[in-house]
């Protein structure tokens, strides 16, 4: 029972869902030219074509802050009304069009469900920004180029879903139990990822971090009670939220994931510990078929240095033992001087080194008392100081201070 | 204890030089009136100034005249940008005036500093930061933030143009007209 339904829910949001709102992997990426080279939350062009209406978010997470929009790149139909939807977080946004072009909201405002729209009649492509966080990476374009409605569902190249290695952007960069792998979970109905499990320096992982499962896979979340009070929530706009953070073992959350994509999420107190994952849904090639997935190449385990890492770990090591080495040369040089020879020369050496006569004290030739010597080198010196303190003082104060446009109350 | 008397000329020194320094500030704050930043501004609250419903010139922050020669400019810093004064909108003030800042944040701890000038003040939301200053001189000042407010803290910047007052008031008679003619154009209309 549950295996048909999963068969037909993939099935069934593989073509449908994707061709609506999936990613357009398989078809041609337009060329931005760099422009979402500092866009964070860029990964690809959502193709909605055949869609009369369009809506982007202003001000979704992205960029180090709510300083996105999403999605950023769009396909649409030519005659479609694209409509920004306002936020509300990260401050005042506006939607400006990069060099001439047909948009421009205005000045940049806050308030949340503010929209902005705009029908988009002729082909080609429109990239725009927000003006005040451009250079954060708040950059957008829309695609506006004909087709896409009919044939995109019947493509059968489209259900391929995330590639088998997914690219997570950096994601896993902190999780310590992450060791590169996505775990494949593609033959399985429902999925169990446990939250508090040993990891990050203490029960703060999700085991397994990430997972591979099939479109209307149920995934559910069991927590071990350990490491605290923790939560399941999605990074940025997604459909995981289980609520506040919450300690008590054997809590359970559950979604089922219809749509292909790679969901990230975290638990948001200890996020910056590590305790992210991702399900990632769909694919990769062949479906659930194929269970030879999962990254056998990145089973090399230990530490590989590159070349410039050998020189400087080497260069290091180097440093530490170099007392060790000047001891052990100073060694060999003082055992390769020849033995001392002179008279009765093995009992001198028993009883120390000669000793050397001393330089007799000489008499004072004048003695001086305390007021008859005058430093007057010294004096000349604090003398000159004084001089220049006073200077810097009249010209820092009276010229560069005082000489400027001050405030007056 | 003794001490030679060239100790005593050079210690006799310092201590002069710390009571000059002590008088110089003394006269820059008495003899040529240099202010200091204080609370003199008044509280506001930060989230109304986001919302733009606090009932005061910082719905719509800009120069407003407040009698002969003085003006007060309403500014709203918030991430990453004043307003006015960030991009094409620049603070115009006219030359020779008195002109006291307002400013307050919508957001986060910034900063308010006019570059090339002793005019430098926190601005802290819940707060208004009050300066006045008179500019002799026409020009254009940089404005700053300098106090680290978020990722783009480093692009939030502006200018104040000091101008001419005839040229100013012109500028502002040409405002004045255009508003009174698309009034009597509506009027006409109807």
């Amino acid at each position: 029972m549950a295996l048909s339904r999963r068969q037909f829910v993939g099935a069934a949001a593989g073509t449908a869902a994707l061709a609506a709102t999936g990613t357009a992997t398989a078809q041609e990426e337009p060329d931005y030219g760099g422009w979402f080279d500092d866009v964070s939350n860029y990964d690809g062009t959502a193709d909605k074509r055949g869609q009369d209406t369009v809506t982007i978010t202003v001000g979704a997470q992205g960029n180090n802050g709510a300083f996105a929009f999403d999605p950023p790149a769009v396909m649409v139909s030519p005659g479609t009304e694209v409509v920004w939807e306002w936020s509300g977080e990260g401050g005042g946004h506006n939607v400006v069009s990069d060099g001439d072009g047909p948009l421009d909201s205005g000045s940049p405002v806050s308030e949340a469900g503010t929209t902005y729209s705009h029908t988009f009649e002729s082909e080609g492509m429109f990239k725009y920004v927000c003006v005040p966080h451009k250079s954060l990476g708040m950059k957008g374009a829309v695609v506006v180029r004909p087709g896409g409605s009919g044939d995109g569902g019947s493509g059968g190249q489209q259900q391929q879903g995330p590639p088998e290695n997914p690219d997570y952007g950096g994601w896993f960069d902190d999780v310590s139990n992450y060791d590169g792998t996505t775990v494949d979970r593609t033959d399985a109905d429902s999925v169990e990822i446990s939250v508090g499990a040993q990891g990050n320096n203490g029960a703060f992982a999700f085991d397994p971090p990430a997972v591979r499962v099939t479109p209307g896979t149920e995934v559910t979340w069991t927590w071990t009670g350990e490491g605290g009070g923790h939560n399941v929530v999605s990074d940025g706009d997604g459909p995981l939220d289980s609520g506040g953070a919450v300690s008590e073992a054997g809590t359970t959350y559950s979604h089922t994931f219809e749509e292909m994509g790679v969901y990230k999420y975290a638990c948001v107190p200890h996020k910056s510990l590590g305790m992210k994952g991702a399900v990632v849904v769909g694919g990769p090639l062949g479906g659930s078929g194929g269970g030879s997935g999962g990254g056998s190449e990145q089973e090399g385990s230990g530490i590989e240095l590159s070349g410039p890492q050998w020189l400087l770990s080497g260069s290091i090591l180097l440093a530490f033992f170099s007392p060790l080495l000047f001891a052990v040369a100073m060694r060999r040089r003082q055992n390769g001087r020849p033995p001392q020879t002179g008279e009765g020369g093995e009992l001198q050496r028993a009883t120390g080194p000669e000793p050397v006569e001393e330089a007799a004290e000489t008499e004072p030739a004048v003695e001086l008392g305390h007021d008859e010597y005058d430093p007057k080198g010294t004096a000349a010196l604090v003398a000159f100081y004084f001089v220049l303190i006073g200077l810097l003082w009249v010209f820092m104060y009276f010229v560069e201070f005082l000489g400027r446009v001050s405030i007056i109350g | 204890m003794q001490v030679h008397r060239f100790e005593k000329v050079w210690l006799g020194a310092a201590i002069l030089l710390i009571v000059g320094f002590i008088a110089t500030i003394a006269y820059g704050s008495v003899g040529v009136g240099v202010g200091m930043v204080d609370d003199s501004g008044g509280q506001i609250s930060a989230q109304e100034v986001q919302n733009g419903n606090t009932g005061t010139h910082f719905d719509d922050p800009g120069v407003v005249k407040t009698g002969d020669d003085k003006y007060t400019v309403y500014v709203v810093a918030r991430q990453f940008q004043f307003v006015p004064g960030s991009g094409d909108n620049p603070v115009q003030v006219p030359a020779g005036a008195n002109v006291t800042f307002r400013v307050t944040s919508a957001d986060v701890v910034h900063g308010f500093s006019v570059v090339e000038t002793n005019i430098n003040t926190m601005v802290i939301p819940g707060q208004v930061s009050e300066v006045s200053a008179r500019f002799n001189e026409p020009g254009t000042y940089g404005l700053i933030c300098h106090e680290y407010c978020g990722a783009a803290h480093h692009t939030m910047g502006g200018s104040v143009e000091v101008v001419p007052p005839e040229e100013y008031d012109m500028q502002q008679e040409n405002i004045d007209q255009s508003a009174d003619d698309a009034q009597a154009q509506e009027e006409a209309d109807q």
